[in-house]
This record gives structure tokens, sequence and C-alpha cells, in this order.
């Protein structure tokens, strides 16, 4: 079972008054997604926690399958999922990905001739084919 | 649907993707810095928030490098292709292919 994040990766910077600026980063690219401003708190985690609610979790994409926030470059908008979970599909595929077959519609949710779905979703070992 | 009105959706998609940051022509246009974590152009060699020298790579070959890629040309594709749905070329199994790759 995924372990739920709280949090995107982050490092904690303080500036002069003592008060930590937080920086969220993707966790696949490890792309710089938000720099928050100062944040005042008693401990680490309580600006911690104000940072990612106000700030941080608006700048990123939640994968449900492996729990984690990526940048929206890093995320398939179709399968809502991580690029690492479901790599981007073409969406008007020319050729069946399970028998080779060249698609006459390339709008088909599946292959005339084997009945394979299209658009896997996903790489979780389905084998794409209709119930 | 003609040729043309193929062609005139796929365009009008990946505008729209692109316009939100999301798809594969934004993983195109984008190097990330290792330094600071900076989202740049591709097209920047240096950093324009802290200047470190940025790799070559574009965010598109690390994607492409995390995933199962088809020998002809080159498209990421699922590890449940057999065939690839761009070319149409056969894929070698997903195993064989890390085998060749290491």
């Amino acid at each position: 079972m995924v372990q739920a994040k709280k949090t995107a990766a982050y490092r904690i910077a303080t500036d002069s008054n003592g008060d930590r600026i937080f920086r969220f980063y993707c966790d696949i690219s490890g792309e710089l997604c938000c720099v928050t401003k100062p944040i005042q708190a008693d401990t680490e985690n309580a600006a911690l926690e104000i940072a990612w609610e106000t700030e941080g979790r608006w700048a990123f994409d939640r994968c449900p399958r492996c729990g984690r926030y990526v940048s929206s470059a890093m995320f398939n908008i179709n399968a809502e999922r991580c690029l690492d979970c479901a790599p981007w599909e073409n969406e008007y595929p020319v050729f069946c990905h399970h028998c080779g077959v060249r698609l006459k519609d390339p709008k088909a949710f599946s292959c005339p001739i084997c009945g394979a779905r299209q658009l896997v979703g996903g790489t979780e070992g389905e084998e794409g084919m209709t119930e | 649907m003609t040729e043309y009105d193929l062609e005139t959706k796929k365009a009008l998609r990946r505008v729209l993707l692109l316009e939100y940051g999301f798809g594969p022509e934004t993983l195109r246009g984008r190097k990330i810095c290792p330094a600071c974590g900076r989202g740049n152009g591709a097209y920047r060699t240096d950093c324009m928030s802290c200047g470190a020298a940025l790799p070559n790579e574009t965010l598109y070959d690390f994607y492409r490098a995390r995933h199962r890629c088809c020998p002809g040309c080159g498209v990421v594709v699922t590890d449940v292709a057999v065939y690839c749905p761009e070319c149409g070329a056969h894929l070698p199994e997903a195993a064989e292919q890390q085998e060749i790759s290491v």
C-alpha cells in the first residue's frame, strides 16, 4: 500500500526575522513549483502546515495511484495520474497497440479487430482488452 | 473524419495542453536547473534564476528515460503495448528492452 505523502518535497530557508520560507519541488522531476512567503510559526511542523495549505498544494497535482505531488508538466491530465504511472498516449492512434492493425477511425475507443481499448490510461498490467 | 479535421483537432489539443502546462510539448520546451530546480526554456544554456549551467537534456528526455520507447520512432509507449501506436513497429518485450538499455 502506498504511504500517503503529506506534502511535496521541500526545503526550508530562514529570513532575517527568523520566519521560514518553504520551497516545494515536484516529486518526480525536482522542478521548483512554489516559493512561499515568509511564515511565522512556533514550530517547523506548524509552519510547514501553513505553507502547504495556504500556498504549496495549489501548485501541484496529486497522483491518486502513487500519492506523489507533481508539477503539471509531469501529470497526465487525460489519465489523471502522474507520468510515471501513466505515460502520455496519442489520443488519435494510427495503429492498434495490441494487434498492430492500422485503425481506420483514429477516434475509436477500441480496436475493431481485437477489441483492445486504445487508451490504456496507466500501466498496471491491464491487457487493454474490453470486458 | 478527414485528414484535415484530424490534423486540426490534434493541433488544437496540443495548444490547449501547452496553454495549461501539460503534455509532451511542455516537456520538450523545458529544462530544470540542477542547482535550484527552477524551470527554464529549452533554448537556454544557463539558469535564468541562479546562473548555473543547464544540462542539454530537456524534461522530455528525462521523461523518455523513465519509460519504454519505440525503437522505430522513439515515442513513449505503455508497458502493455505490443505494437507502436504511432508507427506500427512490433515492440520488444518490456524486460527485453530493459536489458538492451542496461
